[in-house]
């Protein structure tokens, strides 16, 4: 699919600065899981992604970087011709070959279908990056592990059940596991693949 | 990834022709005609100027096997005029301006209402003066040609 031009806006406005800010952010919330994080280095993303999801987005991804869409995603031009145009990122078929993963939440991937990484090399992995439709600390989740001191609370709204007990049965695997990003509106969590899971409500 | 290869159509030729003016012209040059149409359209930044490097492929022969020639310096930049049009430009060297006026050259290139005064004003200027110093340089190289005659030996 060519660039449409007329779908095109603007990137950061001073993209070292911003897409360094919105990296330390992303680092935060990765390094310390279930940190709500807010950023506001733009005002307008592609129809179609949210304002976290965008900045992450023009801050990580380069040519080097495979990314896949989730479907609706995928057949929206704005989205695309964004990520390309900003990004230059190549965009892949299955999720198994991408290094980043965007999905809505209504259209997650099974995480099987992603790309683990190897024993050698589990940093291989696919990061999934996942956008619901609410982020808050309310106590749905109970969160320990690395980054956090005795426990935090998360609720990640509009996850079916198939998925959650997916991702937490996901921890038996270590090293290897998905690394994930959630994203609404202006405001991003992270759970990497060492964040222990459990269900309080 | 492979590059698309672009529909020719004589749109596209003529937007490759303008582009490639405003890009080899020195930008000194495009500043001074630009500044003498005074034109200060409203726009935004899709894209801020951003300097980079770029590898050049060349051909043997315009027709051998390519082959990485060297690295240039590079800035790019992308404008989105106030009724929508966005314009795009890659020029050499690192010069923010350049790029900037360039790219609203582009822009301003592809409405119908400033075509024809850009063309007449800032591309056809902009062509004979590159084709000027072309000419001047190419003079130059001829001065210091050197011919090599061989003899047509006779049959022994």
């Amino acid at each position: 699919m060519a660039v449409s031009s007329h779908e095109l806006i603007a990137g950061f406005a001073d993209p070292v600065q911003a897409s360094q800010q919105v990296f330390r952010s992303a680092l935060k919330a990765m390094s310390e899981p279930g940190t709500l994080m807010q950023i506001d280095y733009l005002q307008q993303a592609p129809k179609g992604l949210d304002l976290s999801t965008w900045q992450l987005a023009l801050s990580v991804f380069d040519p080097d970087t495979r990314v896949w869409l989730s479907p609706s995603l995928a057949a929206s031009d704005a989205v695309v011709s964004n990520l390309r145009f900003h990004c230059q990122c190549p965009l892949v078929e299955t999720p198994a070959e991408a290094d980043f993963a965007i999905a809505l939440h209504r259209e997650l991937p099974l995480l099987i279908e992603l790309n683990w990484g190897t024993a050698e090399y589990p940093d291989r992995s696919t990061t999934l990056v996942v956008q619901v439709p609410a982020l808050s600390d309310e106590a749905y989740w109970t969160l320990s592990g690395p980054g956090i001191e005795h426990t935090r609370a998360l609720r990640i709204a509009g996850l079916t059940e198939p998925f959650r007990s997916d991702l937490i049965r996901s921890r038996q695997r270590f090293p290897l596991g998905i690394d994930t990003f959630w994203c609404c509106d202006n405001r991003l969590t992270a759970l990497p693949r060492t964040t222990f899971i459990e269900e309080t409500c | 990834m492979s590059v698309e290869q672009q529909q020719e159509n004589p749109e596209t030729r003529a937007r490759q022709h303008w582009m490639g003016v405003l890009a080899k012209s020195a930008g000194s040059t495009l500043q001074q005609h630009w500044q003498a149409l005074s034109l200060e359209p409203e726009y935004q930044f899709i894209r801020q100027p951003e300097t980079g490097l770029t590898m050049l492929r060349g051909r043997v022969g315009g027709s051998g096997q390519p082959f990485n020639m060297g690295e240039m310096t590079l800035t790019r930049c992308a404008v989105r005029l106030a009724s929508g049009t966005l314009g795009v430009s890659y020029v050499a060297g690192r010069s923010p301006q350049h790029a900037i006026t360039a790219a609203l050259a582009d822009a301003l290139l592809q409405e119908d209402d400033t075509q024809a005064l850009l063309q007449h004003e800032l591309i056809e200027p902009l062509q004979a003066h590159l084709h000027a110093e072309h000419q001047q340089r190419a003079a130059q190289a001829n001065s210091t040609r050197v011919d090599f005659f061989t003899l047509v030996r006779g049959e022994d």
